[in-house]
């Protein structure tokens, strides 16, 4: 007897055990209810791969085949919705709208634009395919990595355009745009050249492109051959729609023109004052006349520098145009617009502290704004210190960066509004924190006029990038800041977060090794004893992203949650630790004592966007404990009250250059000239 | 078998149907039921169903042998963008280009005037199926009756206007006129209505929105279905409200963009203290109208030329020192005839030079144009002072071009123009500015760029912006040498009207685009009375024997013109001479070996069109505008001299 062909196969893949209690699983397990019949539920605990997903169209019994990453999120109805359609009809696929945030109530309302083309996930989750077509497609294209498998079907089938099912599938998150995608080694072309007019399709490749070269920036070496990204390029048009490109990916913007028309090596990055900061593409020579080398990227046998020059202005013909209008050319004024801001729902950062001083300071600057979102519970302390507070993001907000001469945040947003970006205008960057990871290749994509960093070892490190934007002045917030633990019986402890936990489950989140980590602590009865013995409180400052699971922490009468602004409890402690937050270098700043605890310090960068550039071993300013009872007894001894040299020594390196008196004169000078 | 009961019915029926639209039935119809008092009957004959009838009863009586017709163009598209001709026997009678017609509809021209019923008379001069319907009542189409009413169009005996705003006690005249309409529009008629003006904008104020119901597209309201003028009948109406309200003089604004300019102009010759307000309005309809789209239409009414042409009234205009406000673009020298251009220091004339095509002037500027009306109907004179941050000026090959941010604070909020502002002597300038992406910059594109041989780059004083409720913001210029720096200095050209009785080389210059051009001209009446003029190009005027030429040629004029800068309009210079001379055929010959090769180009390319045009007509048109086209330096020696 013939086996009946099911429906559908939903391949989950989970390669964190499988998280049961998830909304994505309860909501996928309730279609059985109608459709048990007519679809199998099949797990795979490694990542998904070209190889993998042709394995499954040779087995799977059913006639299509679903892919769900388990971190992902579903509407409530999205599989009996796709089961639904599938049954009455023959197709090479159905999709759903596909989202990287939350899947908004209203999913028909979505527009279905050029933005949405561009910004639209093209891996192959979400989508349901026909397993003999798509077997069909992966056996003439074997050779394209998982993550172009949905474009090469569609380009193969020339499946030009997809009306979604009125469902949603979110990829839970936009890491792909922060760290890009790299197609595993051997993968020689990212899609099939099948030239198609389609412009979602070519949107769709545009967005791959994109992400692939921001990957490639990562890694700085694939198999990806030179000549296919020009074929790339040129095949589909990718020039012709960057505009949407622009604003969150310049940096692949400039590589792409460069890809298209490789006879122009230089390419206009971000207006500065004096000159200008240029990318610069090269796979001849060396780029030996550049002012800072980027990446050397190695492409099959090719290489490919990319470089950084600073050019004269007058290269620039638009400058001679009157329907060009040129920020620079206005100088900074007492008259001017300059804006301050810190994050949205937030103050009490450095572009705060440098407003105060500045306003107080120079009051004959009588246009200079803080940005704030009206929710915050800082405006109203704002708005009593007599900031000249505007609700930030808001039309009157735009209205005031159109008008502005210079916008200074510790925040970088791409802010956009009617021709005018930070790419040519001015903007200090005053950063949240001090850059412990290495973050360089972010740095090179961003536009800022001054980087400002904290002591000679992160200066050195931004140089490499930005040797004409960096300014070792210090943060702004740490002029100000004392150590007021005089007598204080406060220990703080601030752990940060981790990006796979965004979806967890309450019981996922329960079970992780982060959670296990961090209540382990919280709830240690030695350290709990010499709380009680030494009448001291340990207070947790959680990280804003956990804030909303705080409760699931075993707090208790000594060890609470703490309501207090970083800078007042880090003010307030005798002693802070902290797994990797660099919050904790405003305390050795004024001379608290820190110690890390990295429970998971081997894992740890292999999931997050960026790699320590800090050894924290042989350059933290505090002892490292991986394991929980050293930190427990590096605390019921109170060790961590013993002055100890090597991290005096350590401490007055790492902040070398900072004049903490005038921290902010030196940037309100630089800020002034630009 | 004829049945003789019913060839009397028939007989009868048509001789009734002749009385009844016999010349005087219906000129006393039409006195009568036009009138406001028969109102009330025109609702009956309306909800009756009858008002067709009523329409083409009362519509202008044309003198006897006269008939209205309406030609349907079956094949048009296959003739797209070619002239045709109408012709009645061998006489064209109506001529156009073939555009598309509205989606849906037939190709058709309505109100053609012709004088035989009979179709079998008339063919077309393209190989295309036509039909053609001729009587004696106007046509008109179901759009342009349901036009008519949405905008209350209303005849009055030979006149059609429709009424807005204070009807019963007001005392301000705001009188509108209308340009033109595409040639295949189903609303072949329109009326200036300005809808953005409200009730409350016009509480104290009759306005007047005339319709230039005649001929197939309008006639400047120059003249009537007859061809008879109509100046007269459409004056009476104007002065009728006049006195009927006690209008004061001071109180009235004549309105009107491109053809409606020049309407404008000519009915407010009367009204001296009214205010003038004209966009594009065209200076000489001969030669504006000597194109395709009219040439055989509305340029080949002899009326439309008798009258003085609204260059030579507003030249009046200008010596009395009335108030005009005027809308143009260099783009636009047929419009123009080389007048506001070059105009300066006549007192009381704003000049607004807005870049881009004819047809895009008063779009652009309709913001200011409403802002002007709306000053006027509020008696405002109030100006709001604004600043001007930054300014920085552009060399481009001589020409400047300016950038200007103003303060943000102090700006319009409403829809609003921004100008660069100077004086010519008593003359106000006001060159339009672009509007950038960032709100409070405003800068000169490309073809609104400075060029110091006309403009006066010394004179600009400031910024001004004018918004549609009639506001004005004015901000000082800062003083900058980067505008003036190393400018050539100003000419002041010459703006004399062309003159066929020249006696003595004349300065006349033309300007097109960035191009201005200066030639020296004489012209004479010749000795001859072929209706010809003969142009000679010669290198030095002065050495040129024009007296002694014009006994040695039989045409009707004689010229010769010098060009003193570059050959650049040549063509220009030569049709317009042509034009003034009325006659049927010129010739033109070239003396000047020095004349560059591209004139030489241009004139030929000039010939071989009027040629070509001049073959397209019918045999009993004249065989060709130019008989002669001579370029050959010693040959032309050789006949003049």
């Amino acid at each position: 007897m013939a086996v009946q062909e099911r429906l559908l196969t939903v391949v989950i893949e989970a390669t964190e055990p499988l998280d049961r209690e998830s909304t994505t699983y309860r909501r996928l397990m309730a279609a059985r209810l109608r459709w048990e019949s007519e679809f199998t539920v099949h797990v795979i605990d490694e990542p998904l791969t070209t190889a993998l997903i042709t394995e499954l169209c040779a087995t799977v019994d059913s006639k299509y085949i679903v892919f769900v990453r388990q971190t992902h999120q579903i509407s409530a109805t999205y599989l009996p919705t796709l089961l639904k359609f599938l049954s009455t009809r023959t197709v090479y696929l159905a999709e759903p709208y596909k989202y990287t945030g939350a899947i908004p109530k209203q999913i028909a309302s979505t527009s279905i634009d050029r933005n949405y083309h561009y910004l639209r996930d093209t891996d192959v989750y979400g989508v349901a395919f026909n397993v003999g077509r798509l077997g069909d497609v992966l056996d003439a294209i074997s050779d394209v990595d998982r993550t172009g498998v949905y474009l090469a079907y569609r380009l193969y089938w020339s499946i030009n355009s997809v009306t979604p099912l009125e469902e949603g599938y979110s990829v839970s998150s936009d890491t792909s745009s922060a760290i890009g995608i790299s197609p595993q080694t051997g993968v020689s072309r990212l899609v099939p050249l099948i030239p198609t007019g389609s412009s979602p399709m070519r949107l769709h490749l545009l967005r791959h492109l994109v992400l692939f070269l921001r990957g490639l920036r990562e890694t700085e070496r694939t198999d990806v051959t030179l000549d296919h990204l020009r074929g790339l390029a040129s095949t589909f048009d990718l020039t012709k729609n960057l505009d949407l490109a622009e604003h969150m990916h310049a940096f692949e913007c400039a590589w792409i023109r460069w890809l298209e028309s490789p006879d122009t090596k230089e390419h206009l990055f971000k207006q500065l004052s004096n000159q200008d900061a240029y990318l610069v593409f090269d796979d001849a020579s060396d780029a030996e006349h550049a002012d800072v080398v980027l990446h050397r990227v190695e492409l099959g046998d090719e290489n490919l520098t990319i470089a950084k020059s600073y050019l004269p202005r007058k290269l620039r013909p638009e400058l001679d145009s009157p329907d060009h209008y040129d920020f620079y050319r206005r100088p900074i004024t007492t008259d001017s617009v300059i804006l301050f801001f810190d994050r949205p729902m937030q103050a009490d950062d450095n572009a705060e502290h440098l407003y105060a001083h500045f306003t107080a300071e120079h009051p004959e600057y009588t246009g200079a704004y803080f940005a704030l979102n009206p929710k915050s519970p800082d405006w109203e302390r704002l708005s009593a210190r007599g900031f000249k507070l505007v609700p930030i993001f808001t039309p009157e907000f735009y209205e005031l960066f159109l008008r502005s001469d210079l916008v200074v945040s510790s925040q970088i947003f791409n802010l956009r509004h009617q021709g005018k970006t930070l790419a040519n205008s001015r903007f200090v960057y005053l950063q949240h924190g001090v850059q412990l990871n290495d973050m360089s290749n972010w740095v090179a994509s961003k536009f800022f006029d001054v980087f400002v960093a904290t002591g000679k070892v992160e200066a050195d490190y931004l140089k490499t990038v930005a040797p004409v934007e960096t300014l070792n002045s210090g943060l702004p917030r740490l002029q100000t800041l004392s150590r007021d633990s005089e007598g204080s019986r406060d220990l703080l402890f601030m752990p940060t977060w981790r990006f796979n936990l965004h979806q967890a489950s309450p019981e996922h989140f329960r079970s992780s090794q982060y959670f296990q980590a961090v209540n382990a602590v919280l709830t240690d009865r030695a350290l709990l004893n010499y709380l009680e013995r030494t009448d001291r409180t340990l207070h947790v400052k959680l990280h804003p992203n956990i804030e909303k699971r705080a409760a699931q922490f075993s707090f208790s009468r000594r060890v609470v949650r703490s309501e207090l602004s970083y800078r007042e409890a880090i003010s307030a402690a005798e002693f802070v630790f902290t797994d990797y937050s660099s919050a904790v270098l405003d305390a050795a700043f004024v001379g608290t004592p820190i110690a890390y605890y990295q429970w998971d310090a081997a894992d740890f960068f292999h999931e997050q966007p960026y790699e320590s550039r800090l050894d924290y071993r042989s350059e933290g300013l505090g002892p490292v404990f991986t394991g929980h009872a050293e930190l427990i007894e590096h605390i019921t001894t109170e060790r961590y009250a013993e002055p100890d040299p090597e991290f005096a020594r350590r401490s007055e390196r790492f902040f070398e250059g900072v004049d903490t008196e005038r921290i902010n004169d030196t940037i309100i000078e630089r800020m002034l000239s630009l | 078998m004829t049945n003789p009961a019913a060839k009397l019915r028939r007989t009868l029926a048509n001789q009734a149907k002749r009385a009844a639209y016999s010349p005087t039935v219906r000129t006393l119809a039409r006195t009568a039921i036009t009138s406001e008092r028969a109102e009330p009957l025109r609702r009956k004959l309306a909800a009756k169903g009858l008002d067709g009838h009523l329409r083409r009863f009362t519509s202008e009586c044309l003198p006897k042998g006269m008939y209205y017709a309406k030609l349907t163009i079956d094949d048009w598209q296959k003739f797209k963008g070619q002239s045709f001709q109408l012709l009645q026997g061998s006489t064209v009678v109506y001529g156009n280009e073939i555009e598309p017609p509205a989606k849906g509809f037939p190709l058709e021209y309505r109100n053609i005037i012709v004088t035989s019923s009979d179709v079998s008379k008339f063919r077309l001069s393209i190989d295309s199926s036509f039909s053609l319907q001729i009587g004696h009542g106007a046509f008109t189409t179901p759009q342009q009756v349901s036009y008519d009413k949405q905008y209350r169009v209303k005849q009055h005996g030979d006149v059609f206007y429709s009424l807005r705003g204070n009807t019963t006690s007001p005392s301000k005249l705001l009188i509108t006129f209308p340009g033109f309409g595409p040639s295949t529009s189903r609303i072949s008629y329109a009326v200036s209505y300005l809808k953005a003006l409200t009730d409350a904008d016009l509480s104290d104020t009759l306005m007047v929105c005339f319709q230039d119901r005649y001929l197939a597209a309008g006639s400047y309201m120059l003249v009537d279905n007859g061809g008879r003028s109509l100046v007269q009948r459409v004056n009476d109406v104007i002065q009728g409200f006049v006195d009927r309200y006690g209008i004061a003089a001071d109180q009235m604004l004549f309105f009107g963009a491109s053809k409606g300019g020049s309407i404008a102009i000519q009915y407010a010759e009367h009204h001296p203290q009214a205010r003038l307000l004209v966009a594009v309005p065209q200076m000489n309809l001969r030669y504006y109208l000597d194109k395709p789209f009219f040439k055989d239409n509305i340029f080949a009414q002899e009326g439309m030329h008798s009258v003085p042409q609204p260059e030579r009234l507003i030249r009046s205009y200008f010596a009395e020192g009335r108030t005009i406000d005027y809308f143009y673009t260099n783009t636009d020298e047929q419009s123009n005839h080389s007048l506001i251009e070059l105009v300066e220091d006549v007192p009381g004339l704003s000049k607004y030079r807005v870049d881009g095509q004819h047809g895009e002037v008063a779009r652009k500027a309709l913001p200011t144009m409403l802002g002007i009306m709306r000053r006027f109907l509020a008696d405002r004179t109030d100006s709001a002072t604004t600043a001007v941050d930054e300014v920085h000026c552009f060399n481009h090959d001589g020409a400047r071009a300016l950038q200007v941010r103003v303060d943000p604070d102090r700006t319009p909020d409403s829809a609003a123009n921004w100008y660069l502002e100077g004086t010519l002597g008593r003359t106000r300038f006001l060159q339009f500015l672009s509007d950038h992406d960032l709100p409070f910059v405003k800068y000169t594109d490309e073809r609104q760029r400075l060029h110091p041989e006309i403009d006066d780059l010394r004179g600009l004083r400031s910024i001004v912006a004018y918004d549609e409720t009639g506001g004005e913001w004015v901000a000082p210029l800062p003083q900058t040498d980067e505008l003036t720096e190393d400018v050539i200095p100003r000419r002041t050209h010459p703006i004399a009207t062309l003159r066929l009785d020249a006696d003595g080389a004349t300065e006349y210059v033309i300007v097109r685009d960035t191009i201005v051009n200066r030639f020296s001209y004489d012209c004479r009446r010749g000795t001859g009375d072929e209706s010809r003029i003969d142009i000679h190009i010669v290198p030095d005027i002065d050495a040129f024997d024009l007296a002694e030429v014009r006994h040695r040629t039989d045409a009707r004029f004689v010229a010769a013109m010098e060009v003193l800068e570059t050959g650049e309009l040549i063509d220009l210079m030569v049709n317009r001479l042509f034009l003034a001379s009325v006659c049927d055929t010129a010739s033109i010959f070239v003396h000047d070996l020095a004349l560059s090769e591209s004139a030489t180009q241009v004139l030929t390319e000039y010939s071989a069109a009027r040629t070509e045009a001049a073959l397209d007509k019918a045999a009993a048109t004249p065989a060709s505008v130019f008989s002669q086209m001579d370029l050959d330096p010693a040959q032309a020696s050789a006949q003049t001299v």
